[in-house]
């Protein structure tokens, strides 16, 4: 995206997708109980809003940690041209 | 999840849902509240008059007219999610013609946070013609004021909720003549 690649591995993604996933659940708890505190629901929806913005910037780009695992390829085949028909 | 927009949308959909279950779970906190008020409610300069409604037909209806005096304090009722109130006075009686009348005498839209949820009404005119549908008005004595509101949630039902104060109105046997 925009030139530069967003790759993650796929523990990568689990990782990410996991981050995200607790950083919108523990906003949105504290916020809801914030905003039952002080009886407002705009509250509530301002808390999830600034954890969408963290997770965004813990979890869209492709940080090193999201590409500890790389895939393990097998070497590449020698080439034979004999075995071909 | 294999590149940045896929990421987005995946984080954009569990954040909307996340929403959605706080939106609920607000509703369900205030579902069971109470939300009934006491109010008191009083008129006076009761007139009776019956005069052709130009707009329904030529025919004479009763046309009361009155002022009224009204207090209560709906600051209990608001909570996070009350979004505003549509608040009116009423009067319910019973007519030859009909079994239960209701005419909205006057209402007022009050706002959570924007307009004051006291109401401290003194010799309020109506804001609404009192017309009745024949002569249901003529000696009268047993007119209820009742002071009713619509809650406006953020989410969930609009339930319509009514003052525990009310007061009982009585109509002269006579109509007033119509040049006052």
């Amino acid at each position: 995206m925009f030139g530069i690649s967003d790759y993650m591995d796929y523990e990568g993604q689990r990782l990410a997708e996991r981050i995200f996933q607790v950083i919108i659940v523990l906003f949105g708890s504290v916020g809801w109980l914030y905003g039952y505190y002080v009886q407002d629901f705009k509250m509530t929806v301002m808390a999830l809003g600034a954890g969408f913005a963290l997770a965004f910037l813990v979890t869209i780009p492709p940080w090193p940690l999201y590409r500890r695992s790389p895939l393990k390829w097998v070497s590449a085949a020698p080439d034979d041209k004999k075995k071909r028909k | 999840m294999y590149s940045a927009l896929n990421r987005i949308n995946a984080l954009a959909a569990f954040t909307l849902s996340t929403l959605t279950v706080l939106t609920f779970l607000c509703y369900a906190s205030t579902a069971f509240n109470d939300s009934s008020r006491p109010a008191t409610i009083n008129a006076a300069t009761v007139v009776l008059k019956n005069v052709p409604d130009y707009v329904v037909s030529r025919e004479k209806n009763d046309l009361g007219v009155l002022r009224f005096d009204l207090n209560a304090d709906l600051t209990p009722v608001f909570n996070w999610n009350v979004k505003q109130l549509f608040v009116y006075l009423v009067a319910e009686y019973a007519s030859e013609k009909n079994n239960i009348n209701q005419v909205v005498l006057w209402d007022h839209i009050m706002r959570h946070d924007v307009d004051s949820p006291v109401l401290k009404l003194k010799n309020e005119n109506l804001k609404y013609y009192f017309w009745d549908d024949g002569h249901g008005l003529l000696g009268n004595k047993n007119v209820t004021l009742k002071l009713e509101w619509n809650i406006i949630p953020n989410a969930g039902q609009l339930p319509l909720w009514s003052s525990t104060g009310s007061f009982k109105l009585a109509f002269p046997d006579k109509y007033s003549s119509v040049h006052q």
